[in-house]
């Protein structure tokens, strides 16, 4: 893998880790205020980081 | 029954086979049993949103806090790498001795143990394997060496993490659960010390180093006891190493081994280069006093409640008031990162950091730091949803049913298999803590035993999990060998693993 491939690979990691790393908080602060809508977009979130992952990891 | 076990077991082996077949980094293939455990936990299990949300959100803060250690821990290294302590530290051990089998077993077993004391994560064997080969030894031997000397010290290595991630997930009290661990782990230092000779000379080498190994060995594992009976988990593995080294060092004074041409060690020299280490040492025993511990844990903390769940079959997670707490001021990688700062201040004193070391040190950390995040997050939060949707029960329950009362003899193995699998020993806790537990709780026997023998199962691990054989290989001119490494050191994981089996076995049989 070249410098680009790298560096691209580290950059979809680091947006991997941000999504992983945030997606779980919105899932605990949408179950403590009631709000089913955003339970689904922070898990949405969390499979999105971990979809890069897989797919970039 | 069985259908359901086959499912539980999914996640498991579909990490597995990704890691070992197509050899996916433990981070995509962790995110790829995510999904499978998701999954699994929706369709089959009756987990509902709440549950599954709730789950990885415990895994995150559970991540979160070994993460914390492992950016500390390299953090440590960096520092100590680019000042160049650490090549003042090596260049001292090469000039102690002149003894050759005397060099091996200071650097590749007792340095490589204190090393993992402290910074862990494959760093061991990334700096010991180059010294190796530096004095002699082979590429393909120096990189078995390395993995194999430093197995023993992984469970309390790295500040504590994979120990701590062991009392995290499975609950039990941490001092009961270091003392076992560290007499199992005590057999394996004797073993690996051994191991390592035999390695570097074959029988000649086991019998010349036999009175020097049984000294070492048994002064390192007493060592590591005492410390972890004082609750000092987080230097166990350190203060064992430097007791090690000390001990290889007052031995290379004695006419058998003294050197009597080459480099003299600069003392002084040696001791700043040391420093960061020192400072570590001091603060983590100053804080594992109680009078100092208590106040400053309860200073500022970190953790979020959890209500209860349940899924429809029936499995309930009690409510948590402070799940995974991470006390600020007390968390090891806290400890690190002030040892971190008093070892910069002092080696600035003496001019050994150069212009920009700051912005360097932390540019490499983070570039260091990412994947092995992403891959504990990953396989952290697999770990929590199958927990907390009775699949790792539900493994328990059918291997508990299939093994019956010799399930003690495999425990360690489950543990070298996680290990294989996810590439560490905290990996390795993470996924089969819980599972050992409570194995243990169905067959009545002492749960203890049983998780003090994963862990050490763990740590074997270590010495042929692909991901640090990657690591030894690439440092030693002996990268694409992987498998030539993983094919020497197997047979003595296996053996060692027996051996710490049969032991765990016989402490079932005494501790009820």
């Amino acid at each position: 893998m070249g410098k680009r491939g790298t560096g691209d690979r580290r950059k979809a990691l680091a947006l991997s880790l941000l999504l992983i790393a945030t997606g779980p908080f919105v899932i605990y602060y949408s179950i403590a205020s009631g709000s089913t809508f955003f339970i689904w977009a922070g898990l949405a979130e969390t499979a999105i980081g971990m979809l890069l992952a897989l797919l970039r990891g | 029954m069985l259908e359901m076990w086959l499912l539980s077991l999914a996640p498991f082996a579909a990490l597995l086979f990704l890691m070992i077949v197509p050899k996916w980094s433990s981070a995509r293939a962790g995110a790829a049993s995510w999904f499978i455990a998701m999954i699994e936990a929706y369709a089959f299990f009756g987990a509902d949103v709440n549950l599954i949300g709730l789950a990885n959100c415990k895994g995150l803060l559970l991540g979160i806090y070994v993460s914390y250690l492992i950016w500390a821990g390299v953090l440590l290294y960096n520092l100590a790498d680019d000042t160049g302590a650490i090549a003042e530290m090596a260049a001292g051990f090469r000039a102690l001795t002149g003894d050759d089998l005397l060099q091996v077993l200071l650097v590749g077993w007792t340095f490589v143990s204190f090393l993992q004391g402290i910074a862990g994560f494959g760093v061991p064997v990334a700096v010991v394997g180059p010294m190796l080969t530096s004095l002699g030894v082979q590429p393909l031997a120096a990189a078995s060496i390395a993995l194999l000397g430093h197995a023993w010290a992984v469970t309390f290595g790295s500040m504590a993490t994979s120990f701590l991630t062991l009392v995290l997930v499975t609950g039990l009290s941490a001092p009961g659960l270091a003392q076992l661990s560290s007499v199992l782990l005590g057999i394996a230092c004797v073993a690996t010390g051994l191991s390592a000779s035999y390695m570097y000379g074959g029988t000649k080498a086991v019998v010349r180093g036999l009175p020097v190994v049984a000294a070492i060995g048994g002064a390192m594992s007493l060592t590591q006891y005492l410390l972890a009976a004082l609750r000092s988990y987080v230097i166990a593995s350190t203060g064992a190493g430097l007791v090690g080294c000390a001990m290889i060092g007052l031995m290379s004074r004695s006419q058998r081994f003294r050197r009597s041409d080459g480099p003299k060690v600069e003392g002084g020299r040696f001791l700043i280069a040391f420093s960061p280490y020192l400072a570590l040492m001091a603060i983590s025993i100053a804080v594992s006093a109680e009078f100092v511990s208590r106040p400053l844990s309860s200073a500022i903390s970190l953790s979020l409640p959890f209500p209860e769940t349940r899924t429809s079959l029936g499995w309930v997670n009690a409510a948590v008031k402070s799940y995974s707490a991470i006390s600020l001021l007390t968390h090891p990688g806290t400890l690190v990162l002030e040892a971190a700062l008093i070892g910069y201040l002092v080696l600035r004193g003496r001019s050994m950091t150069g212009n920009g070391i700051a912005g360097r040190i932390l540019g490499k950390t983070v570039s260091q730091c990412i994947s092995p995040t992403m891959a504990t997050l990953c396989m952290v939060m697999t770990s929590l949803v199958m927990n907390e949707s009775g699949m790792t029960y539900m493994l328990a329950e059918g291997a508990a049913e299939g093994a019956g009362a010799l399930y003690p003899i495999m425990s360690a193995f489950i543990g070298i298999l996680g290990c294989f699998a996810t590439g560490s020993n905290s990996g390795s806790n993470t996924m089969f803590g819980a599972f050992q537990r409570d194995t243990a709780r169905l067959l009545g026997v002492n749960e203890y035993v049983l998780c003090a023998s994963q862990t050490t199962g763990g740590a074997l691990g270590s010495m042929i999990a692909p991901a640090k054989v990657v690591v030894g290989t690439s440092v030693t001119k002996a990268a694409g060998r992987e498998g030539e490494v993983i094919h020497r050191n197997v047979r003595y994981c296996l053996a060692i693993g027996l051996v710490t089996s049969i032991v765990a076995w016989l402490m079932t049989l005494a501790l009820r």
